[in-house]
């Protein structure tokens, strides 16, 4: 058996980061030679001691302030589930002139998407931006919205939630935009034209907090939701399409 | 999803703090810590990858928050540790404590007297449990770096809680 050894390679045995051969060999080794079993007690003691010394978070309760710091928060709180907006199915059929009327103000959509077109206005009450628009090609949410699939997010924080075809049989695939504005999600509707462009249909910013700021959320859905929804409806939009036939429509590039 | 994200960060903030209290050296200022962490983390939600693992994530964050902190106030040169005041204030106090306890204030002193590269590295492992390949992911920096910066906090730290007897 080799009596030589290295102070980090004890070390490591104590942490648990050998396994096989290696373990087997430093714990032989720990035992028949004094000098590397009295380095082994010293490591695990010196660990044991840090343990100790740190513990008494593990046995406190969550302090109030973190809790309500992290429960409060507006994050997420008017993003639906990544299956999509939902509430679309047996949702009664509205006339496009219900979307036009839930339209509160019409803007351009975020320049920092490539769509070009004005920032948002100020305002606290949930607002509709319905800019028909084309993402540019190559921009963030052209990118991925061609590419990603369905769940993914991209670092500029554009994630698709799913794809389906419309009454006039374009692929159409909903997305929303993290934080595009600080504390702000936008949820939309983009649609591959015959060009290979990506048309965006509606897209629908929603504070995630409350006007009023008391901890209420919007509620999943809500205004926003509501606009999607109608959207949906006139647009004939068809069921979600499996994911395996999502993924065969991104690798062959959204050919019908 | 990100409700079930909330709670599970919630459920983490224990080992966060203890993390945290390591790092900073006291309880308030880890708690500090935390919180500011989390809040980060929340508004930052989007950067996180579903499959990947929530706590890895969220100790970076605190450590990262911590390096802000320090770089903006200088934190290391006022350390709060209402028990170091006590020992200044009364070191009669701290002679009469037990051995057990005096052990864990002098591995508290050799913490806060290491650089903070190799209290983030030696807390991660010895403290969290984490292994080295996590570690060097959490810190971003290479296993080998990782090593190297835990042998010597372990010797530091070795070296100054050795003789335990007052």
């Amino acid at each position: 058996m080799s009596t030589e050894w290295t102070e980090a390679e004890i070390a490591a045995w104590v942490d648990g980061q050998l396994d096989g051969t290696d373990a087997e060999r430093i714990a032989r080794l720990v035992v028949a030679d004094p000098e590397a079993g009295a380095y082994a007690e010293a490591v695990r003691k010196t660990n044991q001691a840090l343990m100790a010394a740190y513990e008494d978070p593990l046995a406190e309760p969550v302090p109030a302030a973190i809790r309500r710091a992290i429960e409060s928060h507006p994050a997420g709180a008017a993003v639906p589930a990544a299956r999509g907006f939902g509430r679309r199915a047996h949702r009664p059929s509205r006339r496009p002139a219900a979307l036009a009327a839930s339209v509160a103000l019409v803007f351009g959509l975020a320049a920092g998407l490539g769509i070009g077109g004005l920032l948002w206005g100020p305002g606290t009450d949930t607002r509709v931006v319905a800019a028909p628009g084309t993402a540019q090609p190559g921009g963030p949410l052209f990118t991925a919205l061609e590419t990603l699939a369905s769940g993914s997010i991209t670092d500029s924080g554009v994630r698709p939630m799913l794809t389906f075809r419309d009454a006039a049989g374009r692929y159409c695939r909903e997305f929303e935009v993290v934080e595009a504005l600080p504390q702000e999600t936008e949820l939309g509707i983009a649609c591959r034209t015959p060009s290979g462009d990506w048309h965006v249909e509606i897209l629908v910013a929603a504070p995630q907090q409350t006007p009023s700021g008391a901890n209420g959320f919007v509620p999943a859905g809500g205004p926003a939701g509501d606009a999607l929804g109608s959207m949906l409806d006139a647009m004939g939009a068809g069921q979600p399409l499996a994911p395996q036939e999502e993924s065969r429509l991104l690798e062959e590039g959204w050919s019908p | 999803m990100h409700e079930t994200i909330k709670a599970e960060m919630v459920a983490l903030v224990p080992r966060l703090r203890r993390f945290a209290y390591a790092l900073t050296g006291s309880k308030p200022d880890g708690d500090d810590l935390v919180q500011t962490a989390c809040i980060k983390a929340l508004e930052r939600l989007h950067q996180y990858r579903d499959g990947t693992r929530l706590d890895s994530w969220l100790f970076r964050i605190v450590q990262t928050t911590w390096l802000d902190t320090m770089r903006r106030t200088r934190r290391w040169d006022t350390r709060s540790d209402p028990e170091a005041l006590d020992r200044l204030s009364d070191e009669g106090a701290a002679v009469r404590q037990s051995e057990d306890r005096l052990t864990l204030v002098r591995v508290r002193d050799a913490m806060d007297a290491l650089p903070e590269d190799q209290r983030a590295v030696i807390a991660l492992v010895a403290i969290e449990g984490a292994s080295y390949a996590e570690t060097a992911a959490i810190l971003s920096i290479p296993v080998g770096t990782v090593m190297s910066r835990l042998a010597r906090a372990r010797a530091r730290l070795m070296a100054s809680t050795k003789d335990t007897t007052p």
